[in-house]
């Protein structure tokens, strides 16, 4: 059976990073388009 | 990151993820684009149709539990959720996450924050196993997974957690 690892992105204070973040969220996924 | 994406595996996301990592991943030409556009990709959406247009992406519908408890059976590698935190709390639910690993930005959003990453998960205790810096800026933690308050998580042993944050600021993971 396969393992399901579970990958969230967020800030400190609990909230999901990704679009709030300005793109830096997505530095971890694609470094070129991270602001 | 480019070392995670070495490894073997197949990427679930949900169709709100998906959408996003397509445009950015689909037609770039970095590494991590590369890499993410030649792994296995399977999408959890009710709302999404076949076929999807970001290649090596394949769609799966229905009851989440059903769904993605057959991948788990049948899939020769980790299956990766990245992002999707709907999905993934559906999952945490569920008891079928072995594996919790957490990118922690340094950075408050305050007042300016709309989406709490935690709300809807279940009570679980967490065992650190693994921190790690990322690129200089993400810090990762990585350890043994939540111990379920609740309810029994359905393989013996305990799913782990992994905690990546950016300096200066610590994770606490906390059992």
């Amino acid at each position: 059976m396969a393992d399901v690892v579970a990958e969230l992105f967020v800030t400190v204070d609990g909230y999901a990073s990704g679009k709030d973040v300005d793109g830096c969220a997505r530095h971890s996924i694609s470094p070129s388009k991270c602001s | 990151m480019c070392e995670a994406l070495d490894q073997p595996q197949q990427v679930l996301m949900s169709g709100v993820t998906y959408e996003a990592m397509a445009a950015i991943s689909s037609s770039a030409t970095d590494k991590v684009s590369q890499q993410m556009n030649d792994l296995p990709k399977v999408v959890f959406s009710n709302t999404l149709d076949e076929p999807l247009a970001w290649k090596n992406t394949r769609l799966l519908r229905g009851d989440l539990a059903d769904a993605i408890g057959r991948l788990k059976q049948q899939s020769g590698t980790a299956l990766r959720a990245i992002g999707s935190i709907t999905l993934v709390t559906g999952l945490m639910n569920l008891g079928l996450v072995d594996q919790l690993r957490l990118m922690v930005f340094p950075l408050t959003l305050g007042a300016d924050g709309h989406d709490p990453a935690y709300v809807g998960l279940p009570r679980v205790g967490l065992e650190l196993i693994e921190s790690k810096i990322l690129e200089s800026r993400p810090v990762m933690l990585n350890g043994p997974p939540p111990q379920h308050a609740n309810m029994p998580w359905p393989s013996t042993r305990p799913p782990r957690a992994t905690c990546s944050l950016m300096p200066p600021t610590a994770c606490v993971v906390s059992g």
